[in-house]
């Protein structure tokens, strides 16, 4: 397989890609594929929905090649494709769930010992369980490292809606985890 | 001071609890199954060059046959706005402000032929001297060859507006003497004669100045 850290070999790949060379598009998905679908995993419902995402992302990406000017990272680049591609897929919904009315919240304090003993795997499924408003603002803002200026305009709403969106989703985080122990 | 300690103190626990999630979900690869790809592959286009030259070859297709539609819209549009302006002109009092000086306009008249052929009646009606709409104006408004011609009178009478009574708040339409263009016959029905008569909008000035020709 390529090693990515070679531009010029990225370069190739990317020209080989732009003129519908099958093999050379197969080792660019084969590349990035695991890191693509692990991004899906976290903003989609489950493995169903992370697939979807999966396959639309790639033909954005493959479609839409020729737009990469080489300016910034490859990976960036497609990365940004895959996260609006997410966000895109339940654009509806989360608009739908971010309108809801919220009530107050009481604190669910979890050990920090029961967080310690967490693998990636449990983390995801905690994630997928969040409706998709909160899912997609822990993302963003969490593991993105998105702020709520930018989750706004991102999503539509106003940078107070996502803060309070932030809050409801680690609350439900929390009680998930507590419910657990 | 316990409330600034409580926040720093959740705000802490926050920050523990967010690294956990990034920590451990930022950079997690998940290797998809094998058909997720045979999926990708079968919706990709064999040659994306050529897709992209035919994806724009084909909007500005589209957009030349947008183009063609409204310029034909526009013209069909026009054509009928001119037929409505010829028969109004012809047959009501038309409001000069709605009428067009530029657009072409004609005074209509449809005449039986009297047992003349069409041919002889056409010949009759373009003969040499007559051929300008100045001149054809003289010959249907003269007395004098009213009568000695084929065409029947009461049907010019009735067709022909005195010319006092074509002006309207100022404009008049009548044919143009300057430019003298060319009268234009077709036949309307099987025994009718149809004459065009090429109409222009005379300004106030050439009206009166006509008006002081013309005399009372």
């Amino acid at each position: 397989m390529l090693t990515f850290s070679q531009t010029t070999a990225e370069q190739q790949l990317i020209k080989g890609c732009l003129s519908g060379q099958r093999a050379d598009q197969k080792v660019l998905y084969e590349h990035f594929a695991p890191k693509m679908f692990g991004i899906c995993q976290r903003y989609a419902a489950g493995t169903s929905q992370a697939e979807d995402m999966l396959q639309e992302g790639f033909i954005k990406v493959f479609n839409n090649l020729h737009r990469f000017r080489g300016e910034g990272s490859f990976e960036g680049w497609i990365k940004r494709i895959f996260i609006n591609t997410s966000i895109e897929y339940h654009r509806k919904a989360i608009r739908k769930h971010l309108h809801l009315e919220l009530t107050p919240l009481d604190d669910p304090a979890v050990s920090p010992q029961a967080m310690q003993n967490l693998i990636w795997r449990d983390l995801l499924q905690l994630i997928q369980q969040l409706p998709v408003g909160y899912r997609t603002v822990f993302n963003l803002y969490v593991i993105e490292g998105f702020s709520h200026q930018e989750i706004s305009e991102l999503l539509g709403i106003s940078p107070g809606t996502s803060k309070s969106q932030l809050a409801r989703a680690r609350y439900m985080l929390q009680s998930f985890l507590k419910s657990r122990n | 001071m316990i409330g600034d300690f409580n926040k720093q103190n959740m705000s802490k626990t926050e920050n523990e609890f967010d690294q956990l999630f990034k920590k451990h979900l930022q950079e997690q690869e998940i290797q998809p199954e094998e058909h997720n790809w045979d999926k990708i592959s079968a919706r990709l286009p064999v040659n994306p060059y050529l897709q992209r030259i035919f994806l724009t070859v084909s909007s500005f297709a589209a957009v030349l046959l947008l183009g063609l539609i409204v310029s034909c819209l526009y013209h069909h549009f026009i054509q009928s706005s001119n037929q409505q302006h010829t028969a109004t002109a012809f047959s009501t009092e038309a409001s000069p402000k709605s009428l067009n000086p530029f657009a072409k306009r004609h005074f209509v008249m449809d005449m039986p032929t009297d047992g003349h052929s069409r041919e002889d009646a056409i010949k009759e009606l373009l003969m040499e001297e007559e051929e300008t709409a100045a001149d054809l104006w003289q010959f249907v408004t003269s007395e004098d060859d009213l009568g000695t011609h084929a065409f029947n009178k009461d049907i010019i009478e009735k067709a022909l507006k005195p010319l006092e009574q074509l002006p309207i708040e100022g404009l008049a339409l009548l044919p143009s003497k300057a430019s003298a263009p060319k009268v234009k016959s077709s036949v309307a029905q099987d025994s009718d004669l149809r004459i065009l008569i090429p109409l222009r909008v005379l300004s106030q000035e050439e009206l009166d100045e006509m008006v002081r020709r013309e005399g009372p």
